[in-house]
């Protein structure tokens, strides 16, 4: 299966979760049957991707108790909820399915996705790390050397970093493009495709499709 | 032997430092390995940077004959490799096939061949396996050997390495050292590791104040303890015994 067929699968499957009433229970069921099954055919470990959902639940669990907030009363706020947290369950699932074996910027380029996003979103990937490397040496660096905790103090110190930062972010970018241009670099990030998007790619979609969409029609 | 990288009357200036290049001349043939060592802002670096092209100074050069002006680049890009001071400004990609296939996509080479090269240069460095791995997860010294088969792939005549050695644990530097010796390009390496030199290089360019103060045999020129002394060096270790 070719990475671009895996992201156009993830986008199909999201769709269709996002869409699904408040309420619905034998689509969140179906949807979640497909997961099931996905994973038994790829011979994952269920209980491994439930764990990894469970790490993000923390934030998930405060989005949807904000449905709360609302005055449309407690059980419809309580469907809301739920429905917030089963959704995002069903597609993190299908997400760590897909994802765990893709080459998504290969992916991302086989749909034709403009090669200026895949190059940035590539490189903030690669530097995401690297970032954080750095806000950890220097807020080291200033923590040896200052001892005094009042407020004022520490909002003067976090722009102080805050601007360092920038500065160090624009002379590493430079370093970063020197270093490019002597591969070869002439504005394009290229990557090595693999498999190509061929005929069983599109039997793989349009059956999957027709497998979401008959589930919908039939629970609506 | 052929001149490889010629450099006549080459001045470089930065907006908020004079002459960090001053009237540079210089002859590199090929076969020969070259240290270029000096005291920091010596001009090791700037210098290194105007032979691949990156810094544009006023002056000569060529590189295999080639003049250097824009429309070239590539094809000296092509020929000479850079191994960067810092392996994570080296190391963008997502994974290290990536990084290693970089620069032969760039060139043009055909799938298939990027595939082998690949492969065969993640072996050579001692990263057999680590297609798939992401950079910031292998240690310094592993990055280090990445960033040196993002350009051994290329299989360039010339590699320059800045600072090869720099914060690298003795047992890293070792392994670097070997290996950096196996290669069997011309090498030019920047570097203030004596040692290094000693073992790596036949012919030493000390450079002080934007300038070359000597050019000669390694030998000779570390044991020459007060031309070392003047520039901000010393006598390496093993030579002062």
């Amino acid at each position: 299966m070719s990475d671009g067929t895996k992201i156009l699968l993830f986008i199909i499957f999201v769709v269709s979760a996002v869409l699904i009433q408040e309420g619905n229970f034998y689509l969140y069921i179906s949807h979640f049957l497909i997961i099931v099954i996905s994973v038994f055919y790829l011979r994952m470990k269920f209980f491994a991707l439930l764990n990894r959902i469970i790490l993000g639940l923390p934030f998930i669990l405060i989005f949807s108790a904000s449905a709360f907030l609302s005055y449309r009363g407690f059980q419809e706020n309580l469907l809301i909820s739920l429905s917030i947290l089963i959704k995002y369950s069903l597609v993190l699932l299908w997400g760590l399915i897909i994802f765990s074996d893709i080459r998504i910027y290969q992916g991302l380029k086989q749909l034709h996705v403009p090669s200026i996003f895949i190059s940035i979103t590539t490189l903030m990937e690669r530097f995401i790390f690297i970032f954080k490397c750095e806000i950890q040496r220097i807020i080291r660096a200033v923590g040896i050397r200052s001892f005094q905790k009042r407020r004022f103090f520490k909002t003067t110190l976090a722009k102080s970093i805050s601007s360092v930062m920038l500065i160090r972010g624009f002379e590493r970018s430079q370093r970063v493009y020197n270093t490019m241009t002597v591969r070869g670099f002439d504005g394009e990030v290229r990557f090595l495709l693999g498999e190509k998007f061929g005929f069983y790619d599109i039997i793989l979609l349009i059956i999957f499709a027709a497998v979401i969409l008959s589930i919908n029609l039939i629970f609506w | 032997m052929d001149d490889i990288i010629y450099i006549k009357n080459l001045s470089f200036d930065y907006p908020d430092k004079n002459k960090v290049l001053n009237h540079i001349n210089l002859t590199i043939k090929a076969g020969e390995d070259v240290a270029f060592i000096g005291r920091n802002g010596a001009g090791k670096s700037t210098l290194l940077l105007n032979i691949i092209g990156i810094l544009d100074g006023v002056g000569e050069i060529e590189i295999f004959g080639i003049k250097m002006k824009r429309g070239n680049l590539s094809e000296i890009r092509r020929r000479i490799g850079f191994v960067f001071q810092n392996p994570d400004d080296q190391l963008f990609m997502p994974t290290i096939f990536d990084d290693v296939s970089f620069g032969p996509l760039n060139f043009g080479f055909s799938k298939d061949e990027i595939e082998k090269k690949v492969k065969n240069v993640l072996k050579i460095v001692g990263l057999e396996g680590y297609d798939f791995r992401k950079p910031h997860h292998l240690s310094l010294g592993e990055k280090k050997r990445a960033a040196i088969a993002t350009i051994l792939v290329l299989e360039p005549e010339v590699i320059i390495f800045d600072e090869p050695t720099l914060a690298l644990d003795p047992g890293g530097r070792k392994n670097i050292i070997r290996f950096i010796k196996s290669i069997k390009s011309t090498k030019i390496i920047a570097t203030h590791d004596l040692e290094m030199v000693l073992e790596l290089c036949n012919r030493v360019i000390l450079m002080d104040d934007g300038k070359i103060v000597a050019d000669g045999n390694t030998k000779e020129i570390l044991a020459d303890g007060k031309l070392m002394n003047d520039t901000g060096m010393d006598v390496p270790s093993s030579l002062s015994v």
